[in-house]
């Protein structure tokens, strides 16, 4: 059942946690201490308001990778490439685990019935072969869509919509190319009714 | 076996993801009190963050404001893009969520041998620690003839609320061709860019409404300012003609203000009439200044691992009040540093050393509702003294789209709304 595995995935990152703050290396600072400052715009512990994503909770993996190509200019940013360069592939790892330590909360948001209908269509035939289950599903590659904010979704579809923001995955770029921009907020929608 | 400081570690993460019975308002037994003196964007994060992470630390906040208002986005409430009380914060959440004592009061007095605080209302409260983050003071009188009763007629709008309106209202009045005077202060002081963000969104307005044969003059201070090439670059693109910057080497700082006859004077020049908007000189807020916990710069020297004063033990100085190297005098600094001296806290009141920091700050400023830029940093501590992470932090790229000036307004705005989520929520 996914939910036991939803839960020793937490118990899991929850010893990285306490290892983490026992090894307390002289070089690194602890992870709440890195992560915390981020709330600033992000929200208390990832739990954020739009159009800030919500983090809590995303894999851990999938956040490292976000934040690597944020830091190597991979993926195009207004800001947190300045700021992802400011921290260690090790304090990366660590603010990353804070992250996906959290629980994942499925904000209450409005959406407008039609455009959720034509998004489930467009989902349905273009995205839930990865992104499976109504976008619930979540790797290192992607994170979870499903009750993601829905006005995050729309810029971040726009990110890879638009032709010249390099975004480090060329196979998004690639599929949500033939798709209008009427689309692209549909499917924010959908993604934003889900829970 | 696990011994004492893992367990204290394994209930803070577990309070903090509430698996324990332990909750903040049902525990009777305090290992310590911290006492907050100021309600702001430091003070405020600083009793929250206390509780998330150590809630057998009892929380006492004594602000002087029934509720808070933000200077942060006060200039877009100056020229109408967002009502006053979009601004406006309550700390009602903060008992029942965090069990942090909110105490409506004004301290007065602050007895650092004693480990003592007085209100005005005559309470007494002892601390084990003390945390100070009374934000800013004027220097009434830096430029003769700005007091407290010239504030009346040259607003400084440098706290938002009645000041604010009282400027907003002057700008409604200002007739076509008529002048705006910024008068922008010396090094440091709260928010480096906001002057020049005011004059943005002033040009933006008078504009928007017809008037822009008005001018802006900021008569600065300083021969710089933060973020100073994307702002001119986002006035010539915006207001061209429209705003004058004249720095302290070309006759820009005001020595004297007179406001019965609306005059200002700078060493070889007079202006006279229009809207004045005079941010005077700075230092730490009173309180901190009454405390003894300021040196002769103004502002109060202190450890930049702890927080804690250099002057008085067991007294944490945070935000705008205190000296933190090049951390910039802002909201998100305050909210940082905050974080930091509670993590400090947390660790010396558990007879644990406090681990080593981390601070960052983001500033953003609106250029034009749908032009914003930024400015970022990341901090560490080497050397024991604060240093930017070279490589990282720096500002908006001079060469942007427009989707991504559009971006950043939409991202200033959002910062807002989850910094003071991240306080008051």
């Amino acid at each position: 059942m996914r939910w036991s595995v939803a839960l020793l995935q937490h118990i899991f990152l929850l010893l990285i946690l306490l290892l983490c703050s026992q090894s307390g290396g002289a070089e690194t600072a602890p992870y709440r201490t890195l992560a915390n400052p981020c709330a600033g715009c992000h929200g208390t512990n990832g739990y954020s308001m739009k159009p800030m994503p919500m983090l809590a909770g995303l894999p851990r993996a999938y956040l490292n990778n976000t934040m690597q190509k944020y830091k190597t200019g991979k993926r195009a940013s207004t800001i947190m490439g300045r700021i992802a360069k400011g921290y260690s592939d090790d304090e990366i790892q660590a603010i990353t685990v804070f992250f996906a330590s959290q629980y994942w909360l499925s904000p209450v948001q409005e959406v407008d019935p039609i455009l959720v209908e034509r998004g489930r269509q467009i989902h349905a035939d273009k995205c839930e072969t990865c992104h499976r289950d109504n976008g619930r599903y979540q790797d290192d590659k992607m994170p979870r869509l499903a009750g993601q904010w829905r006005e995050y979704l729309e810029i971040v579809l726009q990110e890879y919509w638009q032709p010249d923001r390099h975004m480090g995955d060329l196979f998004m770029k690639l599929v949500l190319k033939p798709l209008r921009p009427e689309e692209l907020t549909a499917m924010a929608h959908f993604y934003a009714s889900q829970k | 076996m696990i011994n004492r400081r893992t367990f204290v570690k394994l209930v803070g993460v577990a309070a903090g993801l509430g698996l324990t019975g332990l909750s903040a308002r049902g525990s009777s037994v305090y290992k310590a009190r911290v006492v907050i003196v100021g309600g702001g964007y430091g003070g405020a994060t600083a009793a929250k963050y206390l509780r998330l992470t150590d809630p057998q630390i009892e929380v006492m906040l004594i602000e002087k404001n029934q509720q808070y208002t933000s200077c942060p986005l006060s200039n877009e409430v100056l020229v109408g893009e967002r009502p006053l009380e979009s601004l406006i914060f309550k700390y009602d959440a903060l008992e029942p969520h965090y069990g942090i004592k909110v105490i409506q009061d004004r301290v007065v007095q602050i007895e650092p041998v004693k480990k003592m605080v007085l209100t005005q209302g005559g309470q007494k409260m002892n601390y084990d620690r003390l945390i100070v983050s009374p934000g800013i003071g004027f220097r009434w009188g830096a430029i003769e003839g700005y007091d407290e009763a010239a504030a009346q007629d040259m607003p400084h709008a440098w706290f938002a609320g009645e000041q604010t309106l009282l400027l907003r209202r002057q700008l409604e009045a200002l007739e076509d061709g008529g002048k705006v005077f910024i008068v922008a202060p010396p090094n440091p002081y709260k928010c480096p860019p906001g002057p020049y963000e005011r004059a943005s969104l002033m040009a933006h307005y008078l504009r928007q409404h017809g008037r822009s044969r008005c001018k802006i003059i900021i008569l600065d201070a300083k021969d710089a300012f933060s973020k100073q090439a994307l702002f001119l670059q986002g006035w010539e693109q915006h207001y061209p003609g429209m705003i004058e910057w004249r720095s302290s080497a070309n006759d820009g700082t005001v020595k004297s203000v007179d406001p019965k006859t609306r005059t200002l004077r700078t060493e070889f020049e007079e202006y006279q009439g229009g809207v004045m908007n005079v941010i005077p000189p700075q230092k730490a807020g009173e309180i901190a200044e009454a405390t003894g916990l300021a040196d002769n710069t103004g502002w109060c020297p202190i450890d930049p691992m702890t927080f804690e004063s250099k002057v008085h033990k067991d007294i944490h100085v945070i935000g705008d009040a205190c000296t933190a190297g090049p951390m910039p005098k802002s909201a998100y600094s305050a909210n940082s540093q905050a974080k930091v001296c509670v993590a400090a806290i947390v660790a010396l009141i558990n007879g644990n050393p406090p681990a080593l920091p981390s601070y960052v700050n983001t500033c953003y400023s609106i250029i034009a509702p749908d032009h914003g830029i930024s400015v970022a940093a990341v901090y560490r501590l080497v050397d024991g003294k604060i240093v930017s992470v070279e490589g990282a932090g720096g500002v908006s790229p001079l060469q942007a789209s427009p989707w991504e000036r559009k971006m950043e307004a939409v991202y200033a705005r959002s910062w807002f709304d989850n910094i003071t989520s991240d306080i008051f929520r």
